[in-house]
């Protein structure tokens, strides 16, 4: 199950001491998770849009409904997010002194994709489901390694056509459409 | 308990209506395929097919729209066990052994313990709803929102039972959805979060950012592989594992009756069902397990957790929608709808005016059950053959299916905006070791333990001193805290064993 992000390689030149990663214990950590400090920003990211969402709702709220939840809530997550960043720095910091690199997965091909069905979303008002999954799945494709053209254009199309049929047609969703 | 008399009218009502046997093979595949498609919820498909009960008598639209309901139960654990994709938020810990197992090539064998399970689940469900459904009714509605509360959080501390990375981050992930649940109208009318959105009045759509947060983030983060089953040799399409499953599951039978048991129970409290129960029975099988380090890797235990827990929920949720007319969750939501469709209420007076009635729905749905198991296997070996189609193929369209699913859902461009949003949430949470179930566990618990917070408040008066009058909050705040006390201790004792076993392989 471990990917190759699970997996670690001697980094530098210099030190040829591997260190060894817990085995991935869940799904959500089957990608192997190495320090980064990434984690450490998004902790922090993370710790100030809730604090800076608790500030709205004290400052709007009508009653103690509004806020009852979310104040104490937001206190609680902001100090285990504070906590995850110190944990996370001092394993950055751990691991930088031991030149240990770890083997990551090459992150061009998911963050593609993610801008990708970021753009698919945005272009459904517009474009319909339609015009929109054609696109969609031909670009996927293409990004997915698939070189060859007809089999591009042929799902792309005979795919669109097959689920709007589905959703639109059989299922009653009545689905923006700017095509079919 | 059980009305021996009306047990008979039942056997007569079912044995002289063909119709009403006619209705749920064709049921129980809808549900199946409805549950099986991200995005399309069992609540779904009861919506779309509810307007044709319209013409059928009461007894056949029942069984029609439960045995949808049954086939809905089971069709979520297959997207789950097969893409770490669960069809309904039902599903959600079914993935948490059942991929595992599909990527190790067992998918068909988790597949056939997931149907059994979810057989067992589903048939102990209405065991227990037979012999309860009567005295049930008054000891439910001594629940307060007190009791409710105390419930939700221990719904809610289930994330630090189920994290596996550190409590901090499965703590700071729990917070986090449940204030994505706090975004929109709230109930005193104020707009937290909209950013001025009229889009967003309504809050962040639960199941599309449930499928982002599972569906779009695992896919992402497939991107460049080739098969979901690494190993060509594994990628074997036999009947013979799913039977396998199947007889296995029924040699883990204390496991089932576990998971079975506590699905109903938590089945009949409202607002709770299947979505919380799946994680509950989960998080208790690992807990009492002991291998707990083999939850999460594929261990079958996991499964039988999840779907025996989801599947026996439905005959708990029954339970409130027979004995009171309040549905539990959105499928008992329909089907209070089908019996307003046919001028029928729910409730203490429903059960002993129609009590041969609301046996034959019993009994009928046992029957299901059995049906259910002999529809699957043939359903589930045809699903199977997704691990021999290439993920490149896959992604494109799964993520567009769980686009246009999203849509349904919301009926606007909400639903496949919070898809890629959430996606996108997910994906960088996977990056930095934050597990994204407990996200999803805030986000579906959130709006429960805001509402039933702000009624204790408002019984209470803000008084900590209301809770001494209340025997059952304490006596479930005792639950609560033994709960989390065991877990923790077993948590501590695998880190020690895992440390034991570091040493002395060094």
């Amino acid at each position: 199950m471990p990917t190759s992000s699970n997996s670690i390689r001697a980094g530098s030149e210099v030190d040829t001491k591997v260190e060894k990663e817990p085995v991935a214990k869940s799904p959500e950590l089957a990608y192997g998770i190495p320090p980064r400090a990434g984690a450490v920003v998004f902790a922090l990211v993370a710790a100030a849009a809730m604090a800076g969402y608790a500030w709205t709702i004290l400052g709007t709220a009508r009653n103690a409904g509004d806020w009852l939840l979310i104040i104490p809530a937001t206190i609680i997550g902001v100090a285990a997010l504070l906590w995850a960043a110190i944990v996370d720095g001092k394993s950055l910091v751990r691991q930088s002194g031991r030149r240990v690199q770890f083997l990551t997965d090459p992150a061009g091909k998911p963050v593609t994709l993610l801008i990708l069905i970021g753009a698919y979303a945005l272009s459904l008002p517009f474009l319909g489901f339609d015009g929109g999954t054609v696109i969609f799945l031909a670009l996927a494709l293409l990004i997915q390694g698939e070189r060859r053209v007809w089999l591009i254009v042929l799902n792309a199309i005979a795919g669109t056509a097959l689920m709007v049929w589905v959703f639109h047609g059989l299922l009653m969703v009545r689905l923006p459409l700017s095509i079919f | 308990m059980l009305d021996l008399a009306a047990f008979s009218g039942a056997l007569q009502l079912l044995g002289g209506d063909i119709m009403a046997w006619l209705v749920v093979p064709p049921g129980i595949v809808i549900g199946l395929i409805f549950g099986a498609i991200p995005g399309l919820s069992i609540s779904i498909a009861m919506a779309v097919f509810l307007p044709a009960t319209l013409y059928m008598d009461f007894l056949p639209a029942i069984l029609f729209l439960s045995a949808i309901f049954t086939g809905g139960g089971f069709g979520g654990a297959i997207p789950a066990i097969l893409m770490n994709i669960p069809g309904t938020s039902s599903a959600v810990a079914t993935a948490f052994d059942g991929y595992p197992m599909a990527q190790q090539g067992r998918h068909g064998e988790a597949l056939g313990v997931g149907l059994a399970a979810s057989v067992i689940g589903t048939f102990f469900g209405y065991v227990v709803l037979l012999l309860i459904v009567g005295p049930v009714a008054g000891w439910v509605l001594k629940l307060g929102p007190t009791e409710m509360l105390v419930i939700a959080i221990w719904g809610l501390l289930l994330i630090a039972v189920l994290n596996d990375s550190s409590f901090a981050k499965g703590l700071a992930a729990g917070i986090l959805g449940i204030l994505i649940s706090t975004v929109g109208y709230s109930d005193t009318g104020l707009m937290r979060g909209t950013f001025g959105s009229m889009y967003l009045l309504d809050g962040i759509p639960a199941i599309p950012a449930l499928i982002g947060l599972f569906a779009a983030s695992e896919l992402i983060n497939m991107a460049g592989r080739d098969y979901i089953v690494t190993d060509k040799r594994l990628r074997k399409l036999e009947m013979r594992p799913i039977l396998q499953g199947v007889k296995d599951t029924f040699r883990r039978w204390p496991a089932v009756l576990r998971g079975s048991a506590l699905g109903t129970i938590i089945g009949i409290i409202p607002g709770v069902g299947a979505s919380v129960a799946n994680l509950a029975s989960y998080a208790t099988a690992k807990r009492s397990s002991g291998d707990p380090d083999s939850f999460g890797l594929g261990n079958p235990d996991g499964v039988i957790a999840s779907e025996a827990a989801n599947s026996s929920s439905e005959g708990g949720g029954m339970v409130t929608l027979l004995a009171l007319g309040l549905p539990g969750g959105a499928g008992t939501a329909i089907l209070l709808g089908a019996f307003a469709m046919h001028n029928v209420t729910g409730g203490p007076r429903f059960i002993s005016e129609s009590t041969d009635v609301v046996y034959a729905i019993i009994l009928g749905n046992m029957v299901q059950a059995i049906l259910l198991l002999v529809i699957g296997i043939a359903f589930v070996f045809f699903a199977s053959s997704i691990v021999k189609a290439p993920l490149r193929y896959l992604i494109p369209y799964v993520i567009a299916i769980s686009m246009m699913g999203a849509y349904a859902i919301t009926g606007s461009v909400v639903g496949p905006m919070t898809v890629a949003g959430a996606g996108a949430l997910g994906w960088v949470m996977r990056r930095y070791g934050y597990p994204v179930t407990a996200v999803v566990v805030g986000l579906l618990v959130g709006p429960m333990a805001e509402g039933e917070l702000v009624r204790s408040w408002q019984i209470s008066g803000g008084e900590l001193s209301f809770l001494l009058g209340r025997p059952i909050t304490l006596f479930l705040l005792l639950l609560l805290a033994g709960s989390v006390i065991l877990s923790q201790l077993g948590a501590r004792r695998g880190r020690a064993r895992t440390a034991q076993k570091k040493a002395s392989s060094e």
